[in-house]
C-alpha cells in the first residue's frame, strides 16, 4: 500500500517565478491498484511520479509505503521497491550495454553490487530468455546486442521488463523488510518472523533427514530434497511484503500507435499476472479508461477526480472531457487542445 | 637510421608505461563519461611518492604501492568535490590538479630537493630502468597483460557492470538501484590509481621524478584513447580488445613521437602536435556526420534526380 500525505512541491522556490507543481496532494493506493492518471500539461503528473520515486524531494509531506515513511530514502535506495519506465525510450536503458547486461542490472536491484559475483551467470541466461519471450518481440535472439541498436518500442518493452523483474530478495532482506514495513510493534514483528523462519527451517531439516535416512537411491533423494527446498522457499516468500510498485510515466507517448498498443497490452498482462500496484500516466483518454481499476484526474497539482470500480467501467471519453472542462476552467483552452482526440 | 631503429624498443616501452596512464583516462573519459583533469597532478603524485620512498631507501614495491594509494586519494578528492559539493567534474579535476602542484612540491621536498628526485638505477634498486630497455620491455609487458585482464574481470562483475551503467545512463542507473555517486567516486579513484601507477613506473624508468613530468599528461592519455578506439572500432567491440587498443594507441603515439624527433622536428612543438592529434580525432566524427554525410546525401540525390537508383 502506498499513501501520499499532504505532498507539496514548488519549483523556483522563493523567486518571482515560483510555481506550485503539487499542491497538498493526498492519495492512497491499495495493494494491487492499477491507477491511470490524466491531466493537462503542468498538472503535476510527472512531478508526482518523480517525487514518489525520489528523483527529487518533496517540500512537504510524507510518502508511506506499507505505513512506512520512505521520503528520506535516496532514489537508488527506493528503487528496490519501485520499478520505473520513462517517457523517453532513451532514458530507461543503458544503450552501450547489451540486452542481457541491462536485464542483469535490473535483476540485481535492491542487492549490493558485489565485486565477487559476475554481472550475470550462465544459469541466469535461461531465465532471461524466458522472460524476453513473453514480450513476443524476438529480443531473446538479440541477448548479446547493444540496446542502442533496438527500436524505441523494443526498448520500452525491455524497460518494462526491467522494471518488473527483480531477483528474489535474500531471506535476510525478506525478514528485514517484514519488520520495517510492519504496521505495529516492530519488536513483536521481529520475534514473529524469526519464529516463523526457524520453524520453517526446522521442518525442512527434519524432513530432509527423513529423506536421507530412507532407502531411496541417490537420484531420488536429490529430487526429493530439491522439492523440499522449493516448499521451504515458497513458505518463506509469503513474508515478502515488497513487490515492486510500477511507475509508468507516459511510457508509450514516444511510440507509434501500433507499438504503443502492443506495449500497453504487455503492461496490462504483466501487471495482472503479478498483481502489481501500478501508477500509469497517460495522455490518451481511451487508454486511461481501458486500463486499470481506478482513474485519477489531476489539475494544478491536485487530484480533482477519482473514479474507481464499476463507475470507471462506465466512463466514456465525453464524460471525461466534460469533467475536465468543469475542473479546469482557466486553462481549458490549452488542455482541450491536447485532449481533443 | 640505425640510431632510429635502436630507439624503437624504448618508444614501445614508453608507450606501454603511458598506456597504463591511458587506461586510467579510458576509465574516466570513456566508461564514466567524465573528462577528469586530475591526472596531470596525480601522475606526478604517483611518481613523486614512489621516488621519495625509493630515495629514502625503501623497496620499489612499497614505493609503487604507496604511489597507487596516493593516486587513489587524488581520485577520491576529485570525486568528493564532484559528488558531495556538486562541482562540475571538469572543474573539480582542475581544482585537485592545482592543489596537487603544491602537494607534489611538498612530497619532493621531503628528500631535501626542490623540484626533482633522482633515483638512478646505478645507485638505487628499481623495478626497471632505461639502462636496460629489453629487461624493461618484458616487465612492462607483464604489467600490461595483468592490468588488462584484471580490469576485464572487474568490469564483468556486478560492481564493474554497475560502474559502466553509471557512466552510460545515470538516471537509469539510479532507477535500477545503483548508487551512482559512490560509483563515480570509485571509478575516479581507480582511474587515478592507474595514472599514479604509471607515474611511479615512469619515474623509475627515466631515473627521476620531476614536478613537471605530468604536464599535458591528459592530452597524451586522450591521444592514446582516441587512437585506440579508432583502431579497435573496426576489429571487435570486445572489452578486452578495446582496453588493449588503448595501450596500442599509446605505443603508436610514442612511435610517431620518435619518428618526428628523428625527422628533426623542433621538440618544442611536440605538445602542440599532440593537442592537434587529439583535436583531429575528437573532431573527426562530428565533421564526418555534418559535412561528409551531407555531401554524400547530395550526391545520391543528384543521382536520383538523374533517374538512377540510390542502392549504392
Amino acid at each position: 500500500m502506498i499513501e501520499l500525505r499532504n505532498i507539496v512541491k514548488r519549483f523556483n522556490n522563493g523567486t518571482a517565478s515560483e510555481t506550485v507543481a503539487i499542491d497538498h496532494l493526498n492519495l492512497t493506493l491499495q495493494e494491487g491498484d492499477f491507477i491511470t492518471v490524466i491531466g493537462g500539461n503542468g498538472a503535476g503528473k510527472s512531478t508526482l511520479i518523480n517525487i514518489i520515486a525520489g528523483s527529487f524531494p518533496a517540500d512537504e509531506g510524507m510518502i508511506l509505503l506499507n505505513n512506512n515513511d520512505v521520503s528520506k530514502m535516496h532514489e537508488y535506495q527506493r528503487a528496490q521497491y519501485f520499478g520505473r519506465v520513462f517517457q523517453d525510450p532513451m532514458v530507461g536503458t543503458a544503450t552501450d550495454m547489451t540486452v542481457i547486461e541491462n536485464l542483469a542490472l535490473a535483476y540485481g536491484r535492491g542487492k549490493t553490487r558485489s565485486l565477487f559475483r559476475w554481472s550475470y551467470r550462465p544459469s541466469d541466461v535461461e531465465f532471461f530468455v524466458n522472460e524476453l519471450k513473453t514480450l513476443g518481440l524476438g529480443l531473446e535472439d538479440r541477448l548479446y546486442q547493444k540496446v542502442g541498436l533496438l527500436s524505441g518500442g523494443q526498448r520500452q518493452a525491455l524497460t518494462l521488463l526491467m522494471a518488473t523483474i527483480r531477483s528474489e530478495p535474500s531471506y535476510n532482506k525478506v525478514k528485514r523488510d517484514y519488520v520495517r514495513f510492519f504496521d505495529g510493534d516492530k519488536k513483536l514483528a521481529k520475534q514473529e518472523i524469526d519464529a516463523a523462519f526457524k520453524q520453517a527451517f526446522d521442518e525442512f531439516k527434519a524432513s530432509k533427514k527423513e529423506v536421507l535416512e530412507s532407502g531411496l537411491n541417490k537420484e531420488e533423494k536429490k529430487a526429493k530434497i530439491k522439492e523440499l527446498k522449493n516448499v521451504l522457499d515458497k513458505k518463506l516468500r509469503q513474508y515478502d511484503v515488497t513487490k515492486p510498485v510500477l511507475l509508468l510515466d507516459e511510457h508509450t507517448a514516444a511510440l507509434d500507435p501500433k507499438t504503443a498498443e502492443k506495449v500497453l497490452e504487455t503492461t496490462d498482462r504483466i501487471v495482472k499476472e503479478n498483481n502489481l500496484t501500478t501508477i500509469m500516466i497517460t495522455h490518451n483518454m481511451k487508454d486511461a479508461i481501458k486500463y486499470g481499476n481506478r482513474l485519477i484526474m489531476m489539475s494544478k497539482g491536485k487530484v480533482v477526480a477519482d473514479i474507481a470500480g464499476e463507475e470507471k467501467k462506465k466512463l466514456t471519453i465525453e464524460t471525461l472531457l466534460d469533467m475536465f472542462v468543469t475542473n479546469s476552467k482557466n486553462d481549458m483552452l490549452a488542455d482541450s487542445a491536447i485532449f481533443g482526440d | 637510421m640505425l640510431q632510429y631503429l635502436a630507439s624503437l624498443p624504448g618508444a614501445v616501452v614508453l608507450g606501454l608505461i603511458w598506456g597504463v596512464m591511458s587506461l586510467g583516462v579510458f576509465i574516466s573519459y570513456k566508461i564514466l563519461d567524465i573528462p577528469d583533469l586530475t591526472v596531470d597532478g596525480s601522475f606526478v603524485t604517483g611518481g613523486a611518492v614512489c621516488a621519495v620512498v625509493i630515495f629514502m631507501g625503501g623497496s620499489f614495491w612499497i614505493g609503487i604501492l604507496l604511489g597507487i594509494v596516493a593516486g587513489l586519494l587524488c581520485g577520491l578528492i576529485t570525486g568528493l568535490l564532484h559528488t558531495l559539493l556538486g562541482i562540475p567534474a571538469i572543474l573539480a579535476g582542475i581544482l585537485t590538479q592545482l592543489a596537487l602542484w603544491s602537494v607534489n612540491l611538498k612530497i619532493i621536498s621531503i628528500t631535501g630537493q626542490s623540484s626533482n628526485v633522482g633515483i638512478s638505477a646505478r645507485s638505487f634498486d628499481v623495478i626497471f630502468s632505461q639502462l636496460n630497455v629489453y629487461d624493461t620491455l618484458w616487465k612492462i609487458g607483464i604489467i600490461f597483460v595483468l592490468l588488462v585482464l584484471a580490469f576485464y574481470v572487474f568490469f564483468g562483475t556486478e560492481l564493474g557492470a554497475s560502474i559502466r551503467a553509471t557512466g552510460n545512463n545515470q538516471k537509469m542507473s539510479r532507477a535500477q538501484g545503483i548508487n551512482t555517486k559512490f560509483n563515480i567516486v570509485l571509478g575516479l579513484m581507480l582511474s587515478n590509481g592507474l595514472v599514479a601507477l604509471s607515474g611511479a613506473l615512469l619515474a623509475q624508468y627515466q631515473g627521476f621524478a620531476d614536478i613537471n613530468m605530468g604536464r599535458g599528461a591528459i592530452v597524451i592519455g586522450l591521444c592514446a584513447v582516441v587512437i585506440g578506439i579508432a583502431i579497435t572500432k573496426h576489429i571487435s567491440p570486445n572489452f578486452l580488445v578495446r582496453m588493449s587498443g588503448v595501450f596500442v594507441g599509446a605505443i603508436i603515439y610514442y612511435l610517431v613521437y620518435q619518428t618526428v624527433v628523428f625527422l628533426g622536428l623542433d621538440t618544442d612543438l611536440l605538445k602542440m602536435l599532440a593537442a592537434l592529434v587529439v583535436a583531429i580525432f575528437l573532431g573527426f566524427p562530428y565533421l564526418y556526420k555534418t559535412y561528409f554525410s551531407k555531401w554524400s546525401r547530395n550526391h545520391k540525390n543528384k543521382k536520383l534526380a538523374a533517374g538512377g537508383n540510390n542502392n549504392d
